[in-house]
């Protein structure tokens, strides 16, 4: 190995090093855990009704993210995501997100689901940006692209 | 949180749950959901680290169909399953944050059991929105000598749902 390519390999090395410490991905607040898709309401046409047993992830807004929270929803046989913007807080209206799912091929919903975030229990911090844990239950009209299809997710989540 | 509340109150809550909630196909009422371990502690000989996703299946004693007094908590993770089992007749349930002993049995590279596995459910959901009718749970529970490797332990919580 010459001192040329050498060099040039240190260099790949450092330039490969300096890019993962600045991903985005490693910047990012991730939480992981699970939970369930249930208590399906006006989904008969899909044949949605018992709860389903699912692993998430949740990636918290932020500037990278354009204030979204990214919500992925692993099923046995497809993923959801749900895009929520923030705040991540309980109300009591019904609030306009972005929704799609991977099932055969990746589409997003249309229409556009609405969300109703009912609870955000957030665990050893004071706000989800600083918290241990999050367990989160929040209800879902238009899900999987039918407009009165109604569907709660809950999850229990923690700091990646 | 009141003592004796533990999985008496759990149950016994959620067995007021109307009977339509409660598929008859399954003879039995499960609470299936999923949510992590995590804070593993000693699990270096065993591989574990980190954060886990768990899907999870309780099937408490008590609720419609189920046996009266033996209680079964699946953990399914990656790499294997878990199965925790505990019997307690109506009234001697451990309270909340105290530690009590399972059975254990676990899939992982072959079927086997473990022994002196301990269990403790640190709180549920607010018990008001459970007998409010909720549907749904947040568990938070540890565990010591999880999969039966001595000394190791761990954290959980689950979000799960009456089916």
């Amino acid at each position: 190995m010459t001192l040329f390519s050498r060099t040039r390999l240190t260099l790949a090395g450092l330039v490969a090093a300096a890019t993962l410490s600045l991903s985005p991905a490693a910047m990012a607040q991730d939480f992981l855990g699970g939970g369930t898709i249930a208590e399906f309401s006006g989904c008969e046409e899909q044949g949605w009704s018992n709860p389903q047993m699912i692993r998430a992830r949740m990636r918290l807004a932020a500037t990278a993210t354009n204030g979204m929270n990214a919500l992925s929803l692993f099923l046995t046989d497809g993923t959801v995501t749900l895009t929520i913007p923030d705040p991540l807080a309980p109300g009591g209206t019904w609030r306009r997100i972005w929704g799609g799912a991977v099932w055969d091929e990746p589409g997003g919903w249309d229409p556009r689901p609405r969300v109703r975030i009912r609870n955000v229990f957030v665990i050893g911090g004071a706000t989800p940006a600083t918290a241990e844990d999050l367990l989160i239950r929040l209800r879902v009209r238009g899900f999987n692209w039918m407009p009165y299809c109604e569907a709660t997710v809950v999850l229990a989540l923690t700091r990646r | 949180m009141q003592t004796r509340r533990l999985l008496s109150a759990f149950g016994l809550s959620l067995g007021l749950v109307s009977p339509a909630l409660v598929s008859p196909a399954l003879a039995a009422t499960d609470l299936r959901g999923g949510g992590f371990l995590t804070d593993f502690v000693g699990c270096e000989s065993a591989g574990w680290a980190g954060t886990a996703t768990i899907t999870s299946r309780w099937r408490l004693a008590g609720l419609p169909e189920n046996h009266a007094t033996l209680s079964r908590i699946t953990i399914l993770l990656n790499s294997g399953v878990i199965n925790y089992s505990f019997d307690f007749q109506p009234g001697d349930y451990p309270e909340l944050g105290e530690w009590f002993p399972v059975n254990t049995a676990l899939i992982f590279g072959s079927a086997g059991t473990a022994s002196d596995v301990q269990l403790r459910v640190l709180e549920t959901s607010p018990i008001d929105q459970v007998t409010d009718g909720a549907t749904t749970v947040f568990v938070a529970f540890e565990l010591q000598n999880f999969d039966g490797t001595p000394g190791c332990n761990a954290r959980g919580r689950v979000a799960l749902a009456v089916q």
